[in-house]
């Protein structure tokens, strides 16, 4: 059973993680380990895209807990982007919304951290 | 006549006893994360035909899903071999789940509501599982028996979809 995915592109110095299927503590390791990879890699401006991802439990939203603070600090983020109202639900129960930036499209996501860049 | 009777009377039983069947389910589980999804999908299947709103569907999803999680990690320390049972029942529009392992035990009353700040300076990534339990459901109840058995209890008022 294939139940979740994850994909990964670049756009300049951005890398977008395009995630499938169902995050659960039996997948949770498998993104933990595709962040940790960029991060210590100094890749730290990270888009999320969770368009085609179908359930998220707290094991999900840990691995981006175990994250933001470091990638800040060495100047990046991790912002999420084409999330449905489903998965924004359990964001939005934990408090995520304060700490976590949440775009339409990938396309607001880059336009954001280029903005930033200014 | 009686005989007919008799016989509508025991149908009529056949009936009740059917249906309270139908509306509750028990199944064990091996206590390894990669049963996660079956749960789920065991969840899921209980309440496919009581008509309830997908929104409550989703949170006593996540919930049981919640509590495997913490039995799994905790109760048994990722041992595969241990078992959790998982046990629906749907009476009017009242969804109860129990589920149950005998490993070690673990009251969720003392784990702290997260705190996002401290949470985002220590780099914590969990500690939320309980939170979001007593977020979804109504009641959260433990009952821990002489037979070693740990039983967290799930209790949600469900909407019910207009037919």
């Amino acid at each position: 059973m294939n139940e979740f995915n994850i994909s990964k592109k670049t756009f300049e110095d951005l890398n977008i993680i395009e995630l499938k299927g169902y995050l659960d503590a039996h997948t949770a390791p498998k993104l933990e380990e595709t962040i940790s990879n960029l991060v210590n890699h100094n890749q730290c401006k990270i888009i999320v895209n969770f368009s085609e991802l179908n359930y998220i439990s707290s094991a999900g939203l840990g691995v981006f807990m175990a994250f933001i603070e470091t990638v800040r600090t060495k100047g990046g983020d991790i912002k999420f982007s084409s999330m449905n109202e489903k998965i924004y639900k359990v964001f939005d129960l934990i408090g995520f919304p304060k700490i976590y930036e949440f775009y339409k499209t990938d396309d607001e996501a880059i336009q954001n951290f280029k903005s930033c860049e200014k | 006549m009686n005989f007919i009777r008799l016989m509508m009377k025991l149908f009529k039983i056949l009936n009740l006893v059917r249906n309270k069947l139908k509306d509750s389910r028990t199944k064990t589980f091996k206590s390894q994360t990669k049963n996660l999804i079956l749960i789920r999908e065991f969840v899921k299947d209980f309440l496919a035909s009581k008509n309830i709103s997908n929104e409550d569907v989703n949170k006593i999803i996540l919930a049981i899903d919640e509590a495997c999680t913490n039995k799994i990690k905790h109760a048994y320390n990722c041992d595969e071999t241990k078992d959790v049972i998982i046990k629906l029942k749907l009476s009017e529009n009242e969804f109860v789940a129990e589920i149950s392992d005998f490993g070690l035990p673990f009251n969720p009353e003392e784990v702290p509501i997260p705190d996002l700040k401290e949470n985002y300076a220590q780099k914590k990534s969990g500690g939320y599982g309980i939170y979001l339990i007593k977020k979804v459901m109504d009641e959260v109840k433990y009952d821990f028996n002489q037979d070693g058995e740990n039983k967290i209890i799930l209790k949600k008022k469900v909407k019910l979809n207009n037919v």
